[in-house]
């Protein structure tokens, strides 16, 4: 229960000041503009994007700087952002397949065609703390090798489908659900839950995957392909009727391979797991394709035992904003609840000393 | 799809053609989507910032932009510019001094990226085992 | 950086909205409903402020055969981003000029039990609006009964707006327009015809 009370105004007033001064911090260190945010912190730009679930990367280091780096804060302000926006409509699906790559692995395959391309990555770095970047001192300027550009890159997973020996995913064009419009119901389908994990918090799917590979839910997965780059955006406006590219926006790919499954009319073939998500977001996107295969598992016919295989669970508990509003809920007033339940709590220890009264007579 | 400052750049000549605004800019969402498996059926993945804008010449020709972003003299312009690339007399220049340039950069841009990457491309070599 | 751009017209929506809400709010009551934008005929300008107001690109809109110009379905497209449909039984939106014939609604989209919302709101074009003739409003949001005329709609039609309000919670919405205002007759409204000396 939840009783208005007043009062306190000032103090509200005088602790928003007081946020202001804390997040400025020390005055004379100069401050963050939000192109050193956008240009440094990128890839917490690209997580407060990809929760906000909005693109845009000079709202999500604005978001970033006015949380204090908080950044499910961050990305509760873009959330926050995006319900002033109208929504002109829906793109055309991005297709990854003409992405322009920046990164490319495949650790199913050595030799795949167009190669494994490292990237900007820091999988080969030592985690050793690197101190020249106490300064300010340029780095050396990248490396350059003779390259094509507007070339696709075949994609590893059809390689395979080729043979057949990966499973097709559905192309049924039917119009996907839109869970920012349409209250949830179980059961979800996959594209609700795509639409979900690709909101969802980073470090609760990242958790989930991990319990898979850990024996709750197995998979049995290895990253058939993982993709960085830059992929156009098609929309098509109601007035014109044909597609217009809007822009372009860097995604992070991945598509998992997972242990195959047949049955007495089918020959056994490999199924598979997707994750996308907006910039660069490895982990993410290896925790999502992951999750996402698990959550299959009704659908190819597994028993459904672990916690990343219970879609109502993963769904009802993946988004960080509503988590945190519940549980950070809980320091707000509750004062009328809880004098009802020190008041029961009273009378029940004043009547068990009665009864012990009464007993003992 | 080219940066604002780029298309500043190249299309302040022909800001000043007379125009009014069917749709003055305005900042909105469009939702983006994926496909299952990069090539299967569509879901919704999140949504961008876009903005549009639709102007009208005094001849009565009409341009439309959307445009990802929020800065709406980036629709502005580009709806212009749409607008003018339809006026018989106009085409070749539109596209000669405004698309043309910014294609360039782009490749520039696609290029500059594709070699960096490709500077990361494995070099595999076997090696042989010595117990055979 | 970039401020926000938010749409020009938005001040307008927002006033707009605002009539249309208590209009259905208050069925029946006939509020003055002013509109800023030019409109291309047959479509009056309050008309397409209602239609700027309320519909959008996931509202699918019908228009009927005397509306659906060239003109019209471009205005609609541009401003709204709706979709025009060729069936009405697929719109959420139903643009009508009052018409005497009429007095079927069964065929417009009737809302489901799990979803009643899912159903078409009617936005009709009227000469006049007064409350005076045999029509008989009641229900909630009339503290009195009242009575309603809406120029150019018969007894049938009337007929079948209470066979409509019989369905409660399923059936279709009206909004009704004249060149200076507007009224609306949702589902939760009780139609009586009174008889006529």
């Amino acid at each position: 229960m939840y009783v208005a009370v007043k009062g306190g105004e000032q103090a509200i007033d005088a602790a928003h000041r007081l946020l202001a001064e804390e997040r400025r911090g020390d005055r004379s260190v100069p401050g963050l503009t939000l192109d050193q945010i956008a240009e440094q912190l990128t890839l917490a730009v690209d997580r407060v994007m990809n929760e906000g679930s909005l693109y845009d990367r000079e709202l999500a280091a604005l978001a970033v700087k006015q949380a204090r780096g908080d950044l499910i804060e961050a990305i509760f302000l873009i959330r926050a952002t995006r319900t002033t926006l109208a929504r002109f409509g829906y793109a055309e699906p991005l297709e990854t397949r003409s992405m322009r790559v920046k990164r490319r692995v495949s650790a199913a395959f050595k030799d795949i065609p167009g190669g494994q391309i490292l990237g900007p990555t820091f999988d080969y770095t030592h985690r050793l703390l690197d101190f020249s970047l106490v300064g300010d001192a340029a780095p050396e300027p990248a490396r350059a090798a003779p390259a094509e550009v507007g070339i696709e890159m075949p994609r590893v997973l059809e390689l395979l489908g080729s043979e057949g020996l990966m499973e097709k995913p559905s192309t049924d064009d039917v119009e996907p659900r839109d869970l920012t419009q349409d209250p949830l119901n179980f059961p979800a389908g996959r594209d609700l839950r795509l639409q979900n994990l690709a909101r969802g918090d980073e470090g609760f799917l990242l958790a989930l995957a991990y319990s898979t590979q850990r024996g709750y839910g197995r998979t049995h997965p290895f990253a058939g392909e993982i993709r960085l780059g830059m992929v156009e955006v098609s929309f098509t406006p109601e007035e014109l009727g044909f597609p217009v590219v809007i822009g372009e926006i860097t995604v992070t790919e991945c598509e998992m391979i997972n242990q195959f499954k047949g049955s007495a009319t089918v020959q056994p073939q490999f199924t598979r797991g997707y994750g996308l998500g907006f910039g660069q977001c490895e982990r993410k996107a290896m925790s999502m394709a992951l999750v996402d295969r698990s959550l299959r598992a009704g659908e190819l016919g597994e028993e459904r035992v672990a916690p990343a295989q219970d879609e109502e669970f993963v769904m009802s508990h993946s988004d960080n904003v509503q988590a945190t509003g519940f549980v950070e809920h809980l320091k707000l007033p509750h004062y009328v609840d809880f004098q009802s339940e020190l008041v029961l709590l009273r009378r029940m220890r004043a009547g068990i000393a009665n009864d012990r009264l009464e007993a003992a007579e | 799809m080219s940066s604002w400052q780029e298309l500043d750049r190249v299309a302040t000549e022909f800001r000043s053609e007379p125009h009014e605004l069917l749709r003055s800019p305005e900042t909105g969402m469009v939702m983006l989507r994926g496909r299952m498996g990069a090539t299967g059926a569509a879901f919704n993945l999140g949504e961008a910032t876009v903005t549009r804008c639709a102007v009208k010449l005094a001849d009565g020709l009409e341009g439309h932009a959307y445009v990802m972003g929020r800065n709406g003299e980036h629709a502005r312009t580009a709806a212009l510019c749409d607008a003018l690339l339809q006026r018989p007399g106009l085409h070749d220049t539109i596209q000669a001094r405004v698309l043309a340039p910014l294609e360039q950069k782009l490749l520039e841009r696609d290029m500059s990226a594709a070699s960096k990457a490709a500077a990361t491309k494995v070099d595999f070599f076997t090696m042989v085992r010595g117990d055979d | 950086m970039t401020e926000m751009q938010y749409p020009s017209g938005v001040i307008e929506a927002a006033h707009s909205f605002r009539t249309i809400m208590d209009a259905v709010a208050r069925p029946g009551r006939i509020l003055p409903f002013t509109a800023v934008p030019p409109a291309p005929w047959p479509l009056w300008t309050t008309t397409a402020s209602v239609a700027r107001t309320l519909c959008d690109f996931q509202t699918p809109v019908w228009l009927s055969p005397e509306l659906c110009t060239e003109p019209v379905t471009h205005y609609i497209r541009f401003h709204t981003g709706a979709p025009i449909v060729s069936t009405p039984e697929d719109a959420s939106f139903i643009f009508l000029q009052a018409d005497d014939s009429m007095s079927d609604l069964s065929r417009f989209a009737q809302g489901t039990h799990e979803y009643p919302d899912r159903s078409a709101t009617l936005v009709i074009q009227t000469a006049s609006l007064r409350n005076e003739g045999h029509v008989e409003l009641s229900g909630p949001g009339i503290p009195q009964p009242l009575i309603f005329h809406a120029e150019g709609m018969s007894s049938g039609f009337w007929d079948a707006m209470a066979r409509n309000h019989a369905q409660f919670p399923l059936g279709v919405d009206v909004i009704f327009v004249s060149p200076d205002a507007i009224a609306a007759i949702p589902r939760s409204t009780a139609i009586r015809l009174q008889e006529t000396v």
